[in-house]
């Protein structure tokens, strides 16, 4: 690997002073001069027909700019990454409360939403199913006319009745998974301005800017280069915001209005109306020999995408993918449906679908381990993948598998050392202290059959310093901090003297998303092929400054070099005084195209992944059996990453991933009964706060290079936050004997469990 | 939206003839951590919001007289934890007070709001009860006094009157026999609305006996209520864990708890009584506290 000066430190994060400072804006916080306030009028019924929509009242309200309905949506009245099946603004039909109906733009947030309640809409309720099971009966009211089944995806392998039948050991189960929220610290706002030519620029929190703009053209009807996307660094995603929140409303406003609009959703208002996590309903049954080895997995997974799909589809395929762990097993037979209700949306969440799946198999593998008296540490040495293994969709691990280097990091770390200790002194007899261990991998980038690719500008700037444009958005896990690493690495400069571009299609190429633990690797390569082409430039101009043929320049840290004549140098800064005199430009693009797995699963697109991070986590918990309450007291968390561009940024990552993993596993879920949503703020859906979190959470970083990636990095975005679930509920088994297979696993279904335990 | 009048009156006779003027049009505001919650969900619609943030009748933490100290309405709960008077004489009520909310809660909530919203799971109250407190309002006609245990009708109703008001609390003394705890069951450890919340108050005869015990239970009923049927059960009866387990399941008999998102009427009945066992327990593994 090449030598570097800044991949591999604890570079400060370039955004640190100005988060920390409170002088970076939050895209709410933005205002222009004349901007009206807009508002969505949401549906009153989770299922209905739509009759009449009579706007006149509200028009006439002092104050209101414009009141717009599907009439004014002048191209397609729909958006969704996968499929465009959500309205824009419903015509004839909502699906869940949170479909749009109408949109006001005001003078005033508060005219804007008193103008709300002047919009008259006569329903028809139809039927409501919010029940993902039922949906798939023929019986049940059409969420859409197409029918409930969204998605299905079967795989079969092996022989699994045989291995069943061979098995020493068979453990059966049904798992539940709530709908986890997202809960970033900026609800979905935005704002956005239009100029005499009628471009439109949009600042709004986001994932991908260039698919935002091409949602919005389409939505629009107009050329996409007219749409300019902007995201900043504040507020937070997790997956939220990959799908389009606000940013048609925000163009339909100025559109029709010629002025500038801010949208700012409630709190309220986007626990109703935006993505959740798929919850869903996981049937496995496990087999194994006596030695531990795991022989088959039979797997049926219901998943609720809620009244659209989003990417339902793709979160369905990835949990499947997901769903055997990061084990060799040989005899599967995988089945999951992806299936609309009248519940709220889900969609992209941090973890994709591995979330759910790795609850289920890791709390199998505990199981079995159990009824064959193994420890639990060693099944999973036992059955891990290794390079070159065939995973369980018959697909080869052909890059950097590092599961075994994290399983043994975590044997060694103090906490699984010290167990029995530490497990042996509870706070009070009533109290239980068990410890849990659990592993998975995380497929990165969006897998075969989707065009995944990312581009990157490095320019030099008059003043010697370098632009380096990657559009990945940075959401708050780092990844521009990486990106100016990187560059800095590839280039030979200084991080001073980087000028980072992000999340905004005016200034930068396509990079693709900041998803799927994907933009470090993408934006990471393309700027690897950007400084190539870069230092051609530089050379160019360097080897005729420095009277040698370009053959003979070489570059390092802030300069052009003569291999021949090493005292013929010529800096930078130099260079770029000479660019600007001769009137030229040295710029340099990457666009890099990632590679696949060799295995296509005819019918399916997502599936499988080439690339893979690893992770292995533990907990130690202490469960109150008079309550049943669970306190995580301590974690591990072991990451494979490939290289750790930043070792503090993947700490941050992983104890950040450890407490959204420890909420999923005990307190939160997004309650809706008959399409109506109980937990409507932070009072009802339970985040975990700085109370509730671990002591320490200790980060052992176990790199595992990935040839292919830029200095050997991969991605860690979302791994962080998958296994830790599986190992506290597993640690609850462990300190009270109760297996959860309902998570949360709150105070009172802990007791539960208790309870029917004592019951023969 | 036309906005909403906000008065701040600098006296106690000045905040009544407010509340005489807007009448059932204005509500008084305190810490604000329940009323502005119910107006931005537009629960309700005063017209006028009287302040009394400046109102020296309502401010305060003294005694009394030799046997009694009065806390003023609008004292924080984070002043109330960390008061000392509180803490020696009624150190119930100052645990309670530390475990409302969070910090940001507990600097803006007041012990008069908490008892004014009448919340079956206010986190206070329960303390109030077993310290038999009582509340002294004010109103067009002066001022009275209620027994705590008198004060609340119902989930959000209460005894006070129109254009009344709760001027402050008078809670008894206890001397250094009684022991006492506070132990509230959330959904988490901070900005926790409680599933079930328990007070203990008892005089300590010796480890494991006890007499004028006094249990009080939260979000279990339509408003906080006492444990009798439990209390006679403990008192003057020596208490091993054996022991104290049996008489903790008494509890449930004065709970009627109902079932919501936070927990099953089912869940709520057996946490009352383990939530006391859990308090007996700690009492009864720290006999020094006797």
């Amino acid at each position: 690997m090449t030598k570097t000066k800044w991949v591999g430190t604890d570079v400060t994060r370039i955004d640190a002073k100005d988060k920390v400072c409170g002088t970076l804006e939050y895209m709410s916080d933005l205002s222009f001069p004349n901007m009206i306030y807009g508002a969505v009028l949401r549906s009153k019924y989770p299922h209905a027909l739509i009759k009449k929509i009579d706007t006149k009242r509200a028009k006439e309200l002092d104050g209101v700019v414009t009141v717009l309905t599907h009439e004014d949506v002048p191209g397609l009245n729909g958006f969704g990454i996968a499929i465009p099946d959500q309205p824009v603004l419903c015509r004839d039909k909502v699906r869940y409360m949170g479909d749009a109906i109408a949109l006001v733009g005001a003078e005033s947030k508060e005219i804007a939403e008193q103008a709300l309640e002047l919009i008259e809409v006569e329903y028809e309720p139809l039927p409501i199913v919010d029940d993902p099971e039922e949906a798939m009966l023929d019986t049940s009211p059409l969420v859409h006319e197409t029918g409930n089944i969204h998605n299905h995806v079967k795989i079969e392998r092996g022989d699994v009745e045989a291995a069943f039948n061979e098995a020493y050991v068979v453990v059966e189960n049904t798992y539940f998974t709530p709908r986890q929220m997202h809960a970033f610290l900026e609800p979905e706002s935005g704002v956005a301005t239009i100029d005499d030519d009628k471009n439109i620029t949009i600042w709004c929190g986001g994932q991908h800017p260039y698919r935002d703009q091409l949602q919005v053209a389409r939505a629009l009807g107009m050329n996409p280069r007219k749409i300019r996307i902007i995201n900043t660094p504040a507020g937070g995603a997790f997956g939220g915001k990959d799908e389009i929140t606000v940013q048609i409303y925000l163009a339909l406003l100025v559109l029709h209005t010629d002025r500038p609009a801010k949208i700012v959703l409630s709190r309220e208002e986007s626990v109703i109306a935006g993505m959740k996590r798929h919850p869903m309903k996981i049937y496995m049954k496990t087999a194994a020999a006596a030695d531990g080895t795991i022989l088959a997995n039979e797997v049926r997974v219901v998943s609720d995408t809620g009244a659209y799909a989003s990417l339902g589809g793709p979160v369905i395929g990835f949990a499947i993918e997901h769903s055997c762990g990061a084990y060799r097993v040989e005899n599967v037979r995988l089945e999951g449906f992806c299936v609309y209700t009248n519940n709220g949306v889900a969609g992209a969440f941090r973890g994709f679908g591995a979330n759910q799946v790795t609850f289920a198999v890791e709390t199998q593998v505990d199981m079995i381990a159990e009824k064959l008296g193994m420890d639990r540490l060693e099944i999973r040495k036992k059955n891990g993948l290794r390079k070159g293994d065939i995973a369980a969709l018959g697909h080869k691990m052909e890059a950097s598998v590092g599961l075994l280097r994290t399983l043994e990091a975590a044997e060694n770390s103090r906490l699984w050392q010290l167990r029995e200790e530490l497990k042996a002194k509870p706070g009070a007899p009533h109290k239980k202290r068990g410890i849990g261990i659990a592993c998975s991998f995380q497929g990165c980038g969006l897998g075969k059959g989707l065009p995944d690719y990312g581009a990157a500008t490095i320019e030099l700037l008059p003043n010697g310093q370098f632009a380096v444009g990657v559009s990945c958005p940075e959401i708050g896990q780092g990844n521009t901090t990486a990106f100016v690493q990187i560059a800095a690495d590839y280039i030979r400069c200084s991080i001073d003297d980087i000028v980072m571009l992000s999340g905004d299609t005016g200034h930068t190429l396509d990079s693709g998303t900041s998803t799927a633990s994907r933009s470090v690797y993408t934006g990471g390569n393309a700027l690897k092929l950007a400084a190539g082409n870069l230092h051609s430039a530089i050379s160019t101009l360097a080897a005729e400054i420095l009277s040698v043929p370009e053959s003979d320049i070489d570059i390092e840290y802030g300069s052009a070099v003569s291999k021949s004549c090493p005292e013929k140098t010529v800096s930078f800064k130099k260079i770029a005084e000479l660019m600007v005199e001769r009137g030229k430009t040295i710029k340099g693009e990457g666009y890099f195209i990632w590679p696949v797995s060799e295995t296509e699963l005819e019918g399916y697109v997502g599936i499988p992944h080439l690339l893979y991070s690893y992770i292995t986590q533990i907990a130690l918990v202490e469960v109150n059996t008079l309550t049943g309450e669970t306190e995580v007291l301590e974690a591990v968390s072991v990451p494979d990453p490939g290289k750790a561009i930043n070792p503090q940024g993947v700490e941050g990552q992983s104890e950040g991933g450890v407490v959204m993993g420890m909420g999923y596993a005990l307190t939160e879920d997004t309650i809706i009964e008959e399409g109506i949503t109980l937990t409507r703020n932070f009072s009802t859906y339970i985040l975990p706060t700085s109370l509730d979190m671990p002591c320490e959470i200790e980060t052992i970083i176990a790199e595992e290079l990935e040839p292919s990636g830029p200095f050997g990095a991969k991605g860690i975005g979302e791994a962080v936050c998958v296994p830790i679930s599986p190992a506290i509920t597993n640690a609850i088994h462990d300190a009270c004997g109760v297996w959860m297979k309902q998570i949360p696993a709150t105070p009172e279904r802990v007791y539960t469990a208790l309870k029917s335990k004592e019951v023969p | 939206m036309t906005g909403i009048n906000v008065a701040i009156p600098k006296s106690i006779d000045e905040t009544l003839e407010l509340l005489e003027k807007w009448g059932p049009d204005a509500a008084i505001i305190a810490g604000g951590t329940d009323l502005v919650v119910e107006l931005k969900d537009k629960l309700k619609s005063w017209k006028a919001l009287i302040d009394i943030g400046c109102v020296p009748e309502v401010r305060g933490i003294r005694e009394a007289d030799s046997n009694h100290v009065w806390i003023g309405a609008m004292s924080t709960h984070a002043e109330i934890a960390s008061s000392t008077l509180v803490r020696d004489t009624a150190p119930v009520l100052a645990n309670a007070c530390a475990q409302v909310g969070s910090p940001q809660i507990r600097n803006r909530g007041t012990i008069g709001g908490n008892i004014s919203t009448a919340s079956p799971a206010g986190d206070t109250i329960p303390a109030l009860f077993v310290l038999e407190a009582s509340v002294e309002i004010i109103g067009p006609k002066g001022t009275r006094i209620v027994p705590i245990e008198s004060f609340f009708q119902g989930p959000k109703k209460s005894v006070l009157a129109p254009c009344e008001m709760v001027l402050g609390v008078r809670i008894p003394k206890l001397d250094k026999e009684y022991i006492s705890f506070f132990r509230k069951l959330g959904q988490r450890k901070s900005l926790a609305i409680s599933i079930v919340s328990v007070a203990f108050v008892a005089k300590c005869q010796g480890p494991g006996l006890f007499t004028d015990v006094r249990v009080a239970f939260g979000a279990v009923a339509p408003t906080v209520i006492r444990a009798r049927t439990v209390e006679n059960a403990i008192c003057g009866k020596q208490l091993d864990p054996k022991t104290a387990e049996y008489v903790s399941k008494l509890a449930f008999r004065d709970c009627v708890p109902i079932t919501d998102v936070r927990g099953s009427k089912g869940y709520r009945e057996q946490m009352a009584c383990n939530l006391l066992y859990e308090g007996l327990l700690s009492l009864l593994s720290c006999s020094e506290a006797c």
